[in-house]
């Protein structure tokens, strides 16, 4: 093979990986009003989430989207613009939704979900979609909505089998449905105890659980 | 791992090598790892970026998507007719699709495969013939049982609900080595225990001589007399993603391993676009159901996937427990405002149900306005039939186990609280557009015939029309199959590889 070009640099050599093309961004300052709008009625009908935190929570959606392809985020403008509109055609108001109370955005939104217009409805939910995902990520709201940390509880039920065993072995159900080994009243429990240790079946990726 | 990343490649680059896969996921990169150990020089050519899999645990699921899922996991099929919505997810980075699947494992069953060979004559696909491919995959991919301790309490629960309709489940396999329960395979593994090939192939290969580049956009197969000959395309701007910097790669052979929806594009962008390809796509329309408990369920604390049933899989549904990250299931909760938060905030009580449909292949893809594809899906009447039949199911068996309140699929659809409700609203079918559906297997874009006028490739994954040139990805499969399908695609990449290796000198013949 011929020699690579000269100031080709490995990413174990950098140390470091970059996320995502930092130049990239979709959202116009017009856009983002009409989101914030949404954010509001979507997470802060009652006024509980902070004007700050609605605004870093617009810069993410941006990172988020900007990461798709041109055509996509064209679309997703597009549909933007359909609930920005959407009082015109479903309150027959002359006002955009940005320019509705909070209330009657709520009622608006929950209007666009239920359409029977598929594509009304599809405009809306894809972008709350977007919004969701990205607002229920910071840790308050996580810690809010019940998830009170990343620490797991149900792995540590099986550390004594694993001590016990640092080398699993393959299975006898193949997985594939008509190719079950097993007696036909075995339980999943003996697939299971079947993971004892056997030296016909080393694997050298398994590692132990520290 | 070392990669060459392309984004920091500043001058075109040439060079020649024996083998050019293009893609690194689950096809691409077994292909790569057994040239390589053969001696053969190969370059492995990946359009995402790369990420060394100890990241994996700093980034949230919407980092993960954004970096490391084609359009940031917001990619869709377009419905045609009486169809839901499908997002449709696909890797694009070093390890493709298998660092966001959720490491299930099945061999192709052997209902398909006998179909493949009878039905649709494709010689030496059967299971006694492939299993020694899966064999070995399963052990290199470190393929595991989980055991029942993994369970989450939604998972639990699906058991529960399952055993008192009399429906049996079983454990599923996965890929996995330590799994410590983070419950977010799907966004790539925090704890690096799910063996992507990120982990468990490409460094083999890359021990063997391969060169893996990152950030690399094929945009052209060169072909010259009926013969592939190597690949042209660009090196992606670090900062814009915009293809920048131009590379000609000369080859003997090019595999092609860009899964179902960008390796139709590549052929059809090269002049290779024949009858089939693009056409015939499945994509395992996947739904879930939501159950409210009164207790507590936590059902992030535990294996994101444990259990299956294949009870109804002659009805061509398979019953699959799921639980993914917080907020992807809060994205997909129904209302506006105070009744969005009220649903949210009963996550802890919320159990998740799944299903899985074995369709007919209504997809196609097209090219269109952007390097991305136009994804198409028709659903057909049987497929329709079994959605609503698998929505029911999973609702039942919700009730079952003791659920308030069930939230089924479909868009802007308050929850069901009895199974009379639930019944007479599936026997309303109401229109498949409003459901909510995912697919995570493409498939068959490309597929594998018996002859040119059947199929895009070979049964050894050469295709009719051009010499040398091999497509080893989940395109081939010629059907739906019902079941997840990374282990087939890499049973099937090894079997290709294989087949290459040993007909080499005929490869080296037809490319001088």
């Amino acid at each position: 093979m011929s020699a690579l070009p000269a100031g080709t640099r490995s990413a174990t050599a950098r140390g470091l990986s970059r996320a995502s093309f930092p130049a990239r961004t979709t959202l116009t300052p017009r856009d983002r009003c009409v989101l914030r709008a949404i954010a509001e009625a979507m997470f802060s009908q009652d006024g509980e989430v902070g004007a700050g935190t609605l605004d870093a929570h617009l810069d993410d959606v941006d990172a988020f989207v900007s990461a798709a392809s041109k055509t996509l985020r064209f679309g997703l403008r597009v549909a933007l613009y359909v609930v920005r509109f959407a009082p015109i055609f479903l309150f027959f108001r002359t006002r955009t939704l940005e320019r509705l109370n909070v209330d009657d955005r709520v009622a608006l939104l929950s209007r666009l979900e239920r359409s029977s217009f598929a594509a009304l409805s599809l405009a809306f939910i894809g972008w709350r979609s977007v919004m969701t995902l990205v607002f229920y990520e910071s840790p308050t709201e996580l810690k809010r909505l019940g998830y009170a940390s990343d620490e797991r509880h149900v792995y540590k039920r099986r550390l004594p089998t694993l001590a016990a065993a640092s080398v699993v072995p393959l299975p006898l159900e193949s997985g594939t449905r008509l190719r079950d080994e097993r007696s036909p009243d075995s339980t999943d429990a003996d697939a299971v105890d079947s993971a004892a240790p056997s030296p016909a079946a080393p694997n050298s990726n398994r590692r132990e659980v520290a | 791992m070392t990669i060459l990343c392309g984004r920091d490649i500043a001058s075109p680059m040439s060079a020649t090598v024996d083998v050019i896969v293009i893609g690194s996921g689950a096809g691409g990169a077994v292909v790569a790892r057994e040239l390589a150990r053969a001696g053969r020089s190969v370059m492995v050519l990946e359009e995402g970026g790369y990420h060394p899999p100890k990241e994996y645990g700093a980034l949230t699921p919407s980092r993960a998507l954004r970096t490391l899922a084609r359009e940031a996991g917001l990619g869709l099929a377009v419905p045609l007719g009486d169809t839901p919505v499908m997002s449709v997810l696909a890797g694009k980075c070093v390890g493709g699709s298998s660092v966001l699947t959720g490491g299930v494992c099945f061999r192709i069953p052997d209902d398909v495969l006998h179909d493949w060979t009878t039905r649709l004559g494709l010689d030496g696909l059967t299971p006694d013939r492939l299993a020694p491919y899966f064999s070995e995959i399963e052990k290199d991919i470190s393929v595991e049982v989980v055991p029942e301790s993994m369970r989450s309490r939604s998972s639990e629960l699906f058991v529960e609900g399952a055993a008192s309709l009399g429906v049996p489940m079983k454990s599923l396999r996965r890929n996995t080595s330590g799994c410590k329960g983070a419950s977010r395979c799907n966004f790539g593994c925090p704890n690096g225990a799910k063996m992507s090939v990120d982990i468990a192939i490409l460094p083999d290969a890359i021990a063997h001589g391969a060169t893996v580049v990152s950030d690399a956009l094929v945009e052209t197969i060169d072909v010259e007399r009926g013969v592939a000959r190597g690949v042209r395309g660009r090196f992606l701007d670090a900062q814009t993603g915009e293809p920048s910097v131009a590379f000609n790669l000369r080859a003997r052979v090019v595999v092609v391993a860009c899964g179902s929806l960008h390796t139709p594009i590549l052929l059809k962008r090269s002049g290779l676009g024949t009858t089939h390809v693009g056409r015939h796509l499945t994509l395992h329309p996947a739904f879930r159901v939501g159950a409210l408990f009164d207790d507590r369920v936590d059902g992030w604390d535990g294996a994101m996937q444990s259990v299956y049933s294949d009870h109804f899989a002659e009805d061509g549904i398979t019953l699959v427990g799921v639980y993914t990250a917080p907020s992807i299931l809060a994205a997909a909760f129904p209302g506006v405002g105070r009744e969005h938060r009220k649903v949210v905030r009963s996550m802890p009580n919320l159990a998740f149900f799944g299903a899985m449909i074995h369709d007919d292949g209504g997809g196609r893809v097209r090219r269109w306005l952007s390097r991305e594809p136009l994804v198409t899906y028709r659903m057909s009447k049987r497929d329709r039939h079994r959605l609503w039949r698998g929505v029911g199911i999973l609702g039942e068996l919700a009730f079952a186990a003791g659920a308030r309140e069930v939230m089924l699929p479909i868009f802007g659809a308050e929850p069901v609280t009895s199974v009379q409700e639930l019944r007479a609203l599936v026997a309303r079918t109401p229109s498949t557009r409003k459901v909510e559906c995912m697919s995570f297997h493409p498939l068959g874009s490309a597929k594998m015939g018996k002859d040119e006028r059947s199929g895009v490739v070979k049964p050894s994954g050469e295709t009719w029309s051009t010499r040398n040139l091999f497509i080893a990805d989940g395109s081939v499969l010629p059907t739906s199959l019902g079941v997840n399908s990374q282990l087939p695609v890499m049973a099937m990449a090894l079997r290709i590889a294989r087949g290459i290796e040993a007909d080499f000198a005929r490869y080296l013949r037809q490319a001088a």
